[in-house]
């Protein structure tokens, strides 16, 4: 299983889907940021004041933490930051719910209009989930030229320097 | 501890990557938004405030909310209405100027969006005392399914390809706007567009489509041409 997990492909095929997902998410938010804006209002959680700019700049992260997932490059940090997206996103979900709040959940932008439910967040969860599965896949120890179960002790000293 | 400094680095690259794009994206995005939101601010309308300026019942959509008229002006269709509206010749010409007119007034505006709302009763009242002109702002889909008799559809999120059409209508028409519940933002964002190319009478049916309904009131489904 781990070996699986581990599989270069099955990390591809995670980091692309990933990617993909938040690159059609980001897309209508920025194109339209006062939708979005609009959207980060109704959950009630954020002062009104820093609405906007959270509304221009998470999108913006999505899209390039998306492309840097599919282009592999800033694997790590782009899955971390969507890791800390994510969980923000379903804290918010969970969040409305509990206050009974019918709203949009604001996921992917105006045209993909959801109402917030159960269902979302497990959606996010489940995204939750891949997007810490590539951070921890992705992680130094495991890329070959660090490998501390393939690396001699004195090579592994030459690595740290 | 090594392996996490580049970590730290990368991701303040990704994040300044990012917020440097979103910024001037927002510079050039003809759908920009001001880096501090202006507060919503609710106002209940007062019946007195409402309809003290409406006597008695005019019989055009198109001249209600003209309070302070002769009766000679009351008679005027649209052709006869002289435009408020110092942009319009330069605007129909180039429809980019419109969004960029908007983004000006906006940027002039106060620190709060004030809207004006209505109950279900003085909505009633103005419809058979003042014949408002009413948008309904849900999208097409909805507006279709059913609406508040006479209302034109002006979706919230495009209010501004109306601008053509909306230019011919009196700065000082009486409008009714409504969404479909006071959470919906489709009728405030119909509504700051209006404000924006010079509608002063405004007023948002907050309850919407939602207390429209509930109420059992009647439900119109021929649609209103522009």
């Amino acid at each position: 299983m781990k070996r699986i997990l581990a599989h270069p492909y099955v990390v591809l095929l995670v980091r692309c889907f990933l990617g993909v997902v938040f690159v059609i998410a980001a897309i209508e938010k920025i194109a339209i940021p006062e939708t979005f804006a609009i959207s980060v209002e109704a959950y009630k959680l954020i002062p009104t004041y820093v609405i906007n700019v959270f509304a221009l700049v998470i999108p913006w992260v999505e899209l390039v933490c998306g492309l840097f997932l599919i282009a592999g490059v800033f694997v790590r940090a782009s899955s971390a930051l969507l890791s800390g997206l994510l969980a923000v996103f379903v804290v918010a979900l969970i969040s409305a719910l509990l206050r009974e709040l019918k709203i949009d959940c604001g996921c992917f932008g105006p045209s993909h209009a959801t109402p917030v439910g159960w269902g979302k967040v497990l959606e996010d969860v489940g995204l939750l989930v891949l997007s810490l599965y590539v951070f921890f896949v992705s992680a130094p120890k495991m890329t070959e030229d660090t490998q501390p179960s393939t690396s001699l002790p004195g090579e592994a000293r030459v690595v740290d320097q | 501890m090594n392996s996490q400094r580049p970590l730290i680095r990368d991701i303040a690259i990704v994040l300044g990557t990012s917020i440097f794009l979103a910024f001037t994206f927002n510079i050039f995005n003809s759908k920009s938004i001001p880096l501090v939101r202006k507060e919503v601010e609710k106002v209940s309308v007062s019946d007195s405030a409402l309809f003290s300026s409406f006597p008695q019942r005019k019989d055009s959509a198109s001249t209600a909310g003209n309070e302070g008229q002769t009766p000679e002006s009351t008679k005027d269709d649209h052709t006869d209405v002289k435009v408020i509206a110092p942009e319009h010749d330069r605007a129909l010409k180039n429809p980019d100027s419109v969004a960029a007119t908007v983004a000006g007034e906006r940027k002039q505006e106060t620190k709060k969006d004030v809207f004006r709302i209505i109950t279900l009763d003085q909505f009633k009242r103005l419809m058979a005392q003042a014949k408002p002109v009413i948008f309904d702002d849900r999208d097409a889909e909805g507006y279709r399914k059913g609406h508040v008799k006479g209302a034109r559809n002006l979706y919230g999120l495009e209010a501004d390809q109306r601008f053509e059409q909306l230019v011919t209508i009196p700065r000082d028409t009486l409008i009714v706007l409504y969404c479909n519940n006071p959470d919906c933002h489709l009728g405030r964002m119909a509504a700051d567009f209006l404000t924006a190319i010079g509608f002063t009478n405004l007023y948002l049916y907050d309850d919407g489509w939602d207390g429209w309904e509930k109420a059992k009131m009647p439900v119109d489904s021929t649609t209103v041409q522009w």
